[in-house]
Order: C-alpha cells, then structure tokens, then sequence
C-alpha cells in the first residue's frame, strides 16, 4: 500500500506489525528532526570560529610577532557569539523556551568555562610553543564537537573527529607553516562544516 | 488505553509531526527542510500540512526573508498532546 494511499486505512484497525512499524518511523524522524535543528543551530557559531581562525593563523603566519591576534580574534568569536545568542533568544520568544537573557547568559558562561579551563590547563601543562597551545585547543574543541555529535547527530561528530585530527596532525607533521595550515585546513574546514551542517 | 489519532494516523503526517516532536517546543522549520527530510513533492507535503492545520495540531507561518516568501511550520501544544497520544496508542498495541 502506497503511503498516501493510506488516508483510507483507519488506525483502530492495526495490528502489532504496523504498530511496531509506525513505532520504528516515529522513532527515525524525531532524531531527523533532533539533528536538523541541532545542526542549524551549532552552524553560525561553528562558521564564526572558523572564519576567526582562519583570519587570525594567517595573521600569525605573515607576522609571527602580532601578539593581538588571537586577543582579537576571541573578542571577535565573543562578541558574535552574543550576537547569535540575542538573534536566537528573540526568534524563539513565541515558545515555551529560554530567552534572550538566558541564552546571552549561557553565551558568557561557556566563554567564562572555556577560559579558565584553558588557563588551568596550560598552568598545570605549559605549553612550550604557539603550536602546542593551538594543537591542544583544536584538539579540545574538536573533542567537545564530537562529544555532542554523539547526542546530536552524524554531522556535528564528523566535524569534531575532523578538526581533533588535523589538529594533531599539524602538530605532529606540518611545522614551517603550522599556522597557515591551521588557518586554511581548521579555519577553511569549519567554515564549509559550517555550510554542510545548514544544508539538509 | 487512549485511543488512535485519525488525522495523525496516516504516514505522511504520522512523519511530519514526528519530526516536528524531535524540535525544542515551538520551533519554526521551513517547508523546504521539512520536504526535504520526508521526500516528498511540494504539493503532497502542502497538502497534509493543511489538514494538520486544519486539525490545530501544527501552526504554518508565512513571511519574508528579506524578499524572499517564506514559509515556516511549527508544531501546537494541541497537536504535542494529540501526537503523544497517539504514540502511547501505538504502544499500548504491542504491550497489549
């Protein structure tokens, strides 16, 4: 029986076989839905960062001694980030859901955690060149994606896996131009995550 | 055990209001995802969201983009509650 087709069919006269079938469909689509909205809601702020990492790795390849880089580049990401946040606390103020205020507030907060758990760590594991500090972050941050892709979905995993790796791997392998490699291959991935992530 | 939602009952819109179930509580998804989540054509989809509407169990909201016409769906507290329903009919059927 073709789907449409099932208008005529009347749900009292189901048996287990379509119940567990209409069970199983329910079930596929509301993870659909779950990693859709998921998606679209991670993408400006995965795109946002990479466009400051990609800016700001190039900066720091040609002018090795700009040490206002990356002070920007996080005043950068913060202050979008509040942007994004004020942009998604209003569009939701129709629902049941948190507003404005919270969702600056939980902005703030995880830029707060971020911070201090990254001055912890390097208090505790000093890093001895730009290129640790930068791998470990990538590393961290790629870490964290693929941490929520496991509850949000394939694509926002992929992207973690993706940038943890190429992370490590220009520590490891890429050393005269480390920086213009973060910067194209971290910051010009996750821009096109970015885009893959808004595309349904 | 309550019983079977009609409306919600057929596959194209058992699917839709799936999928709008697995959205935080009123969040607005335009018909262009939503086509391209169930495969469906435009007119088949326009057509059940219709009736959905019609039921109270969805909201459709048009606007603009800029200038772009859009159209942008979310899921009503009556239709979470007739949706809900209807999976505790489905599974009152395998527990049964």
């Amino acid at each position: 029986m073709s789907p449409d087709k099932s208008d005529t069919a009347h749900a009292s006269g189901m048996d287990r076989d379509e119940a567990k079938t209409a069970l199983r469909e329910i079930g596929a689509h509301q993870r659909r839905g779950f990693s859709m909205s998921s998606y679209r809601h991670a993408a400006p702020y995965i795109f946002m960062v990479g466009v400051m990492w990609l800016v700001a790795d190039l900066t720091q390849q040609f002018q090795p001694n700009n040490y206002y880089v990356w002070p920007l580049g996080g005043l950068f990401c913060f202050l979008c980030g509040l942007a994004l946040a004020y942009r998604e606390g209003k569009s939701r103020a129709y629902a049941a859901s948190p507003g404005v205020g919270q969702y600056i507030g939980r902005v703030v907060a995880t830029w707060i955690f971020a911070i201090l758990f990254c001055m912890g760590t390097f208090r505790i594991f000093a890093p001895s060149s730009g290129a640790q500090g930068g791998s470990f972050i990538g590393m961290l941050l790629g870490t964290i994606y693929a941490c929520m892709g496991l509850w949000m979905g394939w694509r926002i995993l992929a992207v973690g896996l993706f940038l943890a790796v190429m992370s490590l791997g220009g520590y490891l392998w890429v050393h005269e131009y480390y920086s213009a490699y973060m910067g194209i291959v971290g910051g010009g991935g996750l821009i096109l995550s970015a885009l893959w992530l808004r595309r349904v | 055990m309550t019983g079977p939602d009609e409306v919600i009952h057929q596959s194209t819109r058992l699917k839709i209001m799936a999928t709008l179930r697995g959205m935080p509580p009123g969040e607005l998804v335009e018909f262009t995802r939503l086509k391209a989540i169930l495969q469906t054509t435009d007119g088949n989809l326009g057509t059940h969201l219709n009736t959905l509407e019609n039921a109270g169990y969805i909201e459709v909201v048009k606007d603009y983009a800029g200038k772009k016409p859009r159209t942008r769906v979310a899921m009503t507290g009556k239709g979470r509650a007739a949706f809900e329903g209807h999976v505790a009919y489905l599974k009152g059927i395998l527990e049964s």
